[in-house]
């Protein structure tokens, strides 16, 4: 009788021991691999997000400068030259932490048989520091 | 008589080796999550470069045709190829051709914007990227004194 009890006791035992405690140690090992993953992997997802957000949002800036600055040329006075190396006065504001800068090409000889077209390189800076360039062409209206 | 006991291998296990078939069922959903997160980064950066490329060609085709009519202005009716760095690697050429009405001083053309890889000059509506009609004004014994675009056509 007492036997029979000490045998179903270790049985009882045997049952939750040693691969138990194997088991939840790789399973530990394993979740927490899975969840640095995923933890990772949402933050690789909302940096990428927000960058191309921003990009997106830069290339839209330059857009409207873009605008702007045609509108800006073809306002110059036909008594002024047309022409200028030194930023355009361009009516527009970018958004609140993005900014636009310009270079522009040399102007061309203003003369009635050089083409008057001028090349201009437009720059876009998010709030992250990401740039979008837009090239356009001006000409003289 | 002695009652035997059931087989432990062949009895149900309750929650023997649970925790690990848990753990690789959150592994596998983990995995299906981040693959679906990757896909949506992945997608927004593919946006982000079409849309990047789409407005380069929109504005290389501007920036083309404008220096066409700023060229054909002082000059004479001729493809243009531009000499200026582009947004996009797509070489681009600007046909000229005439639609026949001549008025006086003035010159009616048809300027279109088209992909070097076009052979057929002009080019074909169909592969023209910018299509504009521009009244050139040679009066006053300037040739070029004016320019009017009468219309301007995006593909």
């Amino acid at each position: 009788m007492d036997r029979r009890a000490r045998t179903r006791g270790d049985e009882a035992r045997d049952a939750d021991a040693g691969s138990t405690l194997v088991e939840v140690l790789i399973a530990t090992v394993l979740m927490g691999s899975a969840i640095i993953v995923l933890v990772t992997g949402m933050s690789t997802l909302f940096s990428s997000s927000i960058q191309n957000r921003q990009a997106t949002t830069a290339g839209l800036v330059a857009r409207d400068y873009a605008e702007a600055l045609v509108v800006a040329v073809a306002a110059v006075p036909g008594t002024d030259p047309w022409c200028s190396t030194t930023p355009y006065a361009v009516a527009y504001t970018a958004p609140t932490g993005y900014s636009v800068t310009t270079t522009a090409a040399g102007c061309p000889v203003n003369d009635t048989t050089t083409p008057q077209f001028q090349p201009l390189v437009i720059t876009a800076t998010s709030p992250t520091g990401r740039t979008e360039t837009l090239r356009v062409v001006v000409r003289k209206s | 008589m002695k009652r035997r006991r059931p087989d432990r291998r062949a009895a149900p296990h309750g929650e023997e080796g649970a925790a690990l078939e848990l753990a690789l069922l959150f592994m596998i959903a983990t995995a299906l999550i981040v693959t679906v997160l990757l896909g949506f980064t992945s997608t927004s950066s593919r946006a982000t470069v079409v849309t990047r490329t789409a407005r380069g060609t929109d504005y290389d085709a501007d920036a083309a045709m404008q220096a066409a009519i700023a060229t054909v202005r002082v000059g004479s009716c001729a493809s243009f190829t531009p000499s200026f760095t582009l947004n996009n690697p797509t070489a681009l050429r600007v046909d000229c051709s005439t639609t026949g009405a001549v008025v006086g001083s003035q010159r009616h053309l048809v300027l279109s914007v088209c992909p070097t890889t076009v052979v057929t000059v002009p080019c074909p509506d169909a592969s023209s990227l910018l299509r504009a009609e521009v009244v050139f004004f040679d009066d006053g014994g300037i040739v070029g004194r004016a320019v009017s675009v009468l219309s301007w056509s995006n593909q």
